[in-house]
């Protein structure tokens, strides 16, 4: 069965392929080419632009940031398989960063409270999306879709009335330095390492990989589908409020379509970094690397004075060619 | 049965091929003559089915001739598309589209129909080719394929396989061609079959179940390791004689059927038709109720520590219910009461599952063969939630040793045979710990010298204390069991003791008990 | 080998099993299900409709028709393109993108030059069809490289028409807006197109071909038909479809704007989910897409006439979509009785 489009056939199903040797080893480079893709974006950058080797690199680190948190949070989602895609990030991120900076209005003793109601909002919209998809049964593409339709309905109604600050503290942060070094760049770092961890590393990660390889027989090796599931959609939902609220300070507030672009690079950034769209099989440093490949780009088609359609055309581009070219995994 | 002097259809003289460091098949030769049928028996990754792929045309060979019906070709050269060369497959994975209608399903295997009224001209095309393979099939042409049963599915498989597009099939390959049909229909499909044999079309069929070759095929070649060491037909074949030639080793082939005898000492004995076993027997494991058995029946089915309890009868007859029911209990919080629909089961204590359809229910094809044995184990190889990869390959190899997996803790999973995979699984549900071991027919598709590893390990760990229940579709090995327990219509009608449970045995009590 | 007499009953026990009771009664006799998938999104579609015409009964003629419907149309359409990419098994999410560019075309190229708009418009189903190769040779999963598309298409069209503007050829305008006599020419369209669709995908031979891509191909392939083949005519039958979607769009909304469409790339999934349709592979319904699309985009017609704001038309369709599948999950529960889905596993 595919999961939303994805004609992958499964690697060296046994005795399927007829004839065909019955293992094929795992690759261990599924990132390599989001790597190279990112370095190769990186470099023209750099020869277009004239200058800017390291600084390139460190604003597009730093900015890839939030791709790479709610990124992160995307791919817990769609590794534990079955369908699983979380539609409902951008409109997590845009209230979280409305109630955020409402509630902190920029006052800096309200920073905590600020990122417990953003994260709040997190909890509230994966609650929303476990009992549609996992408890009912809804398909996740429409569950979180309709669920990201009846966030939207509340950032419209709520965004009409006073718009928040950031705290400056926050805003500072993000846009702090540490010596050369980004800080919000090097936390963007961290956080890819540590879930990277909890991906290959722990019992829980082990489940996620394992639902998303066989729902069945995950089951019926003792995990629940259900509850990996719905810790990973509480990941991603977490991650987008955690992301939409740094966001806010980046950007000086909130804004309607704040969370808008993130929609579908969060799930370009899984794709594009090796990760499998049927679940199963994720790699963390590919979304990372994708994520700091899209962002540079951006800035590649500024320094190239394009006019705006002219990055969007890029940036489809780049994806179509890289899905294209790049070797897929899970060839014959 | 071979008439010598019959034209041959097909002759393959020395094909080999080889896949990266495995040589698949070596120079394998045999010759199918019009109107027989042929079986090929071989243990998983013996070589049948690249062999049978490079005769359909499929997969280029290294080297060899393939010739069918007086057109020989090297079989490096490309082939022509079977359907063309006059031959038919049916393959081993089904090949329908749930979404679709079954008259819908014909009409795109039949090329041939018209463009308007095609969904009945393929539907009575196909309807004829099931009512003479299949008689009293039931099956309607507006119903979705999705909600037929697997043995219907399989039998529109075979009846489209022979739906005409391109040339009259002179040649059928037939893999696993009966995996979920029931014995009427086995039965109806191999007579089916030799009506066309007598007519002149050759089949060469591959499967698993060795009494079928011998009861219905003319001729079985063995394969072994890639080459065909051994042709036989006629009086002396038994499927003892393939076994053996499948190389089988000089202990394991003695060791066929057991002799039926009384159990060894301390094992709980129990009378036939008892729901308990009269004497020994550890703690309580499983409790199996019908649930309108009413005042005068039997009571619950008790299970004990250490007993082994087989579910039989006919494939599809409330077996695999009953075992998902007991996993469903195991997995629940309190161990509550599971229900099917005629029986309500419980089990007291932890249970591990093992499942023989191993690509859709068991193995996790992304990984190693460790990372497939230690998931029911986490908690055993990790550390305040972080799995530790020395341990977890450390259980892995500790496993390999108690079962015999010839296979390092870093291969992916994808590259050992069926057998070993299946070893695999088990190895996944012993490090798992638990009181009770629920098998779904574990030895499918899995290649007799790791059939008894299996049988073996069965009765050392019940031994040792574990509770078995055994759902198993080759009535043979619920010899091993102490108890047997006959499903007719979802409904448990008669208890067998192990030793004397033969097919005929089976099959009678099944037949037997009042519904 | 034991004579089994009675296998053949053995094997009819499966079909009551599978099948509760009611269930079994509403077939016709040649096994097919005399609901179809059509039915839940249809019967949604008149209590909507229902709720509309009781609240606002001036909206139950034919202008009013032509305003409900017609806001609805080109949903309903690009719903249509999204369902023949789905039925072969993938999804396309630059169906928004592409409808807004051919909204673009009609409003700027077509005006200025016929024959360069009507080229343009061909190369972007020649295009489509084109995307479809791709994906099934190198068999790329589809969300993304029809994501990449998104971008592409937007890109584009905001490069021919950077802010909204632009104007529709007056004929366009004309033609969309035909009001031929008695019934109302979105109605007209609407059936015309629910009767063209469900002949070819559900009555053909080759529909049923097309269906059997979704969820098989390679056992279609072994059947002797071209898989890609198959996914050209899928890809380039939705690009026609986006194409009468966008020039639907373009005669009501008489100019262009390269962010128009953006909202149908989820709601034309939504048409179709709620149309019966899932992500199986061959596993969708004409009837109920179209149903599933004018339920969706009725939504916004109702909020109007109960005077609630635009604001809560989002929600309010997310919501609409939550109670369809509700209903669709109990309705499943029912048909299926409660045997599990042990078989299918293992099928």
């Amino acid at each position: 069965m595919s999961a939303h489009g994805i004609q992958q056939s499964p690697a060296g199903s046994p005795g399927a392929r007829a004839g065909s040797p019955r293992w094929r080893g795992v690759p261990r480079f599924a990132s390599g080419p989001a790597f190279i893709g990112a370095a190769a974006v990186w470099i023209a950058t750099w020869l277009i632009a004239g200058h800017g080797f390291f600084g390139t690199l460190s604003i597009g680190v730093t900015v890839a940031t939030f791709l790479v948190i709610v990124g992160i949070g995307q791919m817990f989602v769609i590794t534990s398989g079955s369908g699983a895609i979380d539609l409902s990030v951008p409109y997590v991120m845009t209230l979280s960063a409305y109630l955020g900076t409402q509630v902190m209005n920029g006052d800096n003793g309200k920073l905590v409270a600020g990122l417990a109601a953003a994260l709040l909002c997190g909890l509230v919209a994966a609650a929303l999306n476990i009992i549609l998809i996992e408890v009912v049964g809804i398909p996740p593409l429409v569950g979180t879709l309709a669920v990201g339709f009846v966030i939207q309905t509340v950032i419209l109604v709520h965004s009409s009335s006073s718009n928040g600050v950031p705290s400056p503290a926050l805003a500072t942060f993000v846009n702090a330095k540490w010596g050369p070094l980004p800080v919000f760049g090097l936390l963007g770092i961290a956080v890819a390492v540590i879930f990277a961890v909890v991906l290959k590393r722990t019992s829980y990660g082990r489940r996620v990989e394992a639902v998303g390889q066989s729902d069945t027989a995950a089951r019926l090796a003792g995990i629940s589908p259900h509850r990996v599931r719905a810790v990973a959609y509480l990941i991603s939902a977490l991650m987008a409020a955690l992301a939409g609220m740094f966001l806010a300070a980046y950007s000086g507030g909130a804004s309607l379509d704040l969370g808008t672009p993130y929609q579908l690079a969060s799930i370009a950034v899984v794709v594009l970094g090796g990760s499998l769209i049927a679940g199963g099989r994720s790699t963390v440093s590919g979304v990372w690397a994708a994520a700091v490949m899209l962002t540079i780009l951006i800035t590649l088609v500024n320094v190239t004075h394009a006019s705006g359609g002219v990055q969007d055309i890029l940036e489809g581009g780049l994806i179509v060619l890289v899905l294209a070219f790049a070797s897929s995994p899970s060839r014959t | 049965m071979a008439d010598a002097t019959r034209s041959v259809t097909l002759r393959v003289t020395g094909v080999s091929k080889r896949f990266g460091t495995t040589q698949a098949v070596e120079d394998a030769s045999f010759v199918v003559r019009a109107g027989e049928l042929i079986g090929i028996a071989g243990h998983n990754g013996a070589g049948k089915t690249t062999l049978l792929n490079v005769v359909a045309g499929q997969l280029r060979g290294d080297s060899g001739t393939v010739d069918l019906a007086g057109q020989p070709r090297e079989a490096t050269a490309a082939a022509p598309a079977p359907n063309d060369a006059g031959i038919r497959i049916v393959h081993q994975e089904l090949s329908l589209s749930p979404a679709l209608r079954v008259d819908e399903t014909a009409a795109v295997f039949d090329r041939k129909a018209g463009a308007f009224s095609w969904r009945r001209q393929a539907w009575r095309k196909l309807r004829d080719v099931l009512d003479e393979m299949f008689p009293g099939h039931g099956i309607r042409p507006g119903l979705l394929i999705g909600d037929l049963s697997i043995s219907r599915r399989q039998m529109i498989e075979c009846a489209c396989a022979m739906l005409s597009r391109g040339r009259e099939p002179v040649l059928l390959i037939l893999d696993e061609p009966t995996s979920s049909l029931g014995n009427t229909a086995t039965q109806t499909f191999y007579a089916y079959l030799r009506k066309r044999a007598e007519q002149g079309l050759s089949a060469i069929i591959t499967t698993h179940r060795l009494n079928e070759m011998v009861h219905y095929l003319d001729r079985i070649y063995v394969m072994r390791d890639g080459k065909v060491i051994s042709e036989q037909g006629g009086p002396g074949t038994t499927k003892e004689s393939l076994v053996r030639a499948m190389g089988v080793g000089a202990h394991e082939a003695q060791a066929g059927r057991p002799a039926a005898g009384p159990a060894p000492a301390g094992r709980p004995v129990a009378a036939a038709g008892q729901a308990e076993p009269a004497a020994g027997g550890g703690e309580l494991r499983v409790e199996i109720a019908e649930r309108d058995a009413g005042a005068d029946g039997a009571g619950p089915i008790r299970v004990r520590a250490g007993e082994i309890v087989g579910l039989a009868g006919l494939e599809g007859h409330g077996q695999l219910e009953v075992l998902e029911a007991l996993s469903h209990s195991a997995a629940s919080p309190r161990r509550s009461m599971k229900r099917t629909a005629h029986q309500q089961v419980r089990v007291t204590g932890s249970a591990s599952y093992v499942s023989g359809d191993r690509r859709v229910r068991g193995i996790f094809r992304y990984w190693s063969l460790a990372g497939n044995v230690s998931i029911s184990s986490l908690r055993a190889v990790s550390t305040a939630g972080f799995v530790s990869p020395a341990e977890e390959t450390g259980l892995a190899a500790r496993w390999a040793g108690l079962l015999g997996i010839k296979a390092a803790p870093r291969d992916p999973i994808t590259s050992l045979s069926g057998g070993t995979q299946q070893k695999a699984l088990m190895a996944r549900a012993l490090a798992a710990g638990g009181d009770v071991l629920l098998l779904e027919d574990p030895t499918r598709g899995v290649d007799q010298s790791t059939k008894d590893d299996v049988y073996a390990l069965l009765r050392e760990q019940a031994s040792q204390g574990k509770c078995v229940i055994w759902y198993s579709t080759e009535n043979d090995e619920l010899q091993y069991c102490d108890r047997i327990l006959v499903f007719r219509g979802g409904r448990i009608v008669g208890t067998l003791l192990g030793p004397e449970a033969s097919e005929d045995a089976i099959l009678s009590t099944s037949f037997a008990g009042s519904v | 080998m034991t004579q089994d007499t009675d296998a053949s009953a053995a094997e009819s026990l499966d079909a009551p099993a599978r099948l509760s009771r009611a269930a079994q009664l509403m077939r016709t006799p040649s096994g097919a299900p005399l609901l179809g998938m059509w039915f839940l999104p249809t019967v949604a579609l008149v209590i909507m409709l229902v709720a509309i015409f009781s609240i606002q009964p001036t909206a139950f003629s034919y202008t009013g028709l032509s305003l409900v419907l017609g806001g609805s149309f080109p949903l309903v359409l690009a719903a249509l393109a999204q369902m023949f990419v789905i039925a072969g098994g993938d999804i396309d999410l630059g169906i928004g993108s592409f409808v807004s560019l051919v909204n673009v075309i009609f409003a700027v190229t077509l005006e200025k030059n016929v024959l360069l708009g009507t080229l343009f418009l061909i190369g972007l189903v020649v295009a489509n069809a084109l995307i479809g190769v791709l994906i099934t040779v190198r068999r790329l999963p589809s969300i993304v490289v029809t994501l990449g598309m998104a971008f592409i298409w937007l890109g584009i069209a905001i490069t021919i028409l950077p802010n909204p503007g632009g104007t529709v050829p007056a004929p366009i305008v004309s033609f969309v807006n035909l009001s031929p006599p008695v019934i109302p020419g979105v109605v007209l369209g609407i059936v015309i197109v629910t009767i063209v669709t469900s002949w070819f995908l559900m009555r053909t031979r080759y529909g049923a071909v097309l269906r059997a891509t979704g969820s098989n191909p390679e056992a279609v392939t072994r059947a002797g038909w071209s898989v890609l083949k198959a996914k050209i005519v899928l890809y380039g039958i939705a690009g026609i479809f986006g194409v009468l979607s966008g020039m639907v769009l373009s005669g009501q909304a008489t100019s262009g704007d390269p962010n128009i469409a953006q909202s149908y790339i989820l709601l034309s999934i939504a048409g179709v989910i709620v149309g019966g349709g899932s992500f199986a592979g061959g596993d969708v319904s004409p009837g109920g897409t179209v149903a599933g699309a004018l339920v969706i985009g009725l939504m916004a017609a109702l909020l109007q006439f109960l005077n609630i704001s635009s604001n809560y038309q989002v929600g309010a369709q997310g919501l609409t979509l939550v109670v369809i599948l509700l209903f669709r999950v109990g309705l499943s529960l029912l048909r299926r009785g409660r045997q599990s889905r042990i078989t299918e596993a293992r099928a």
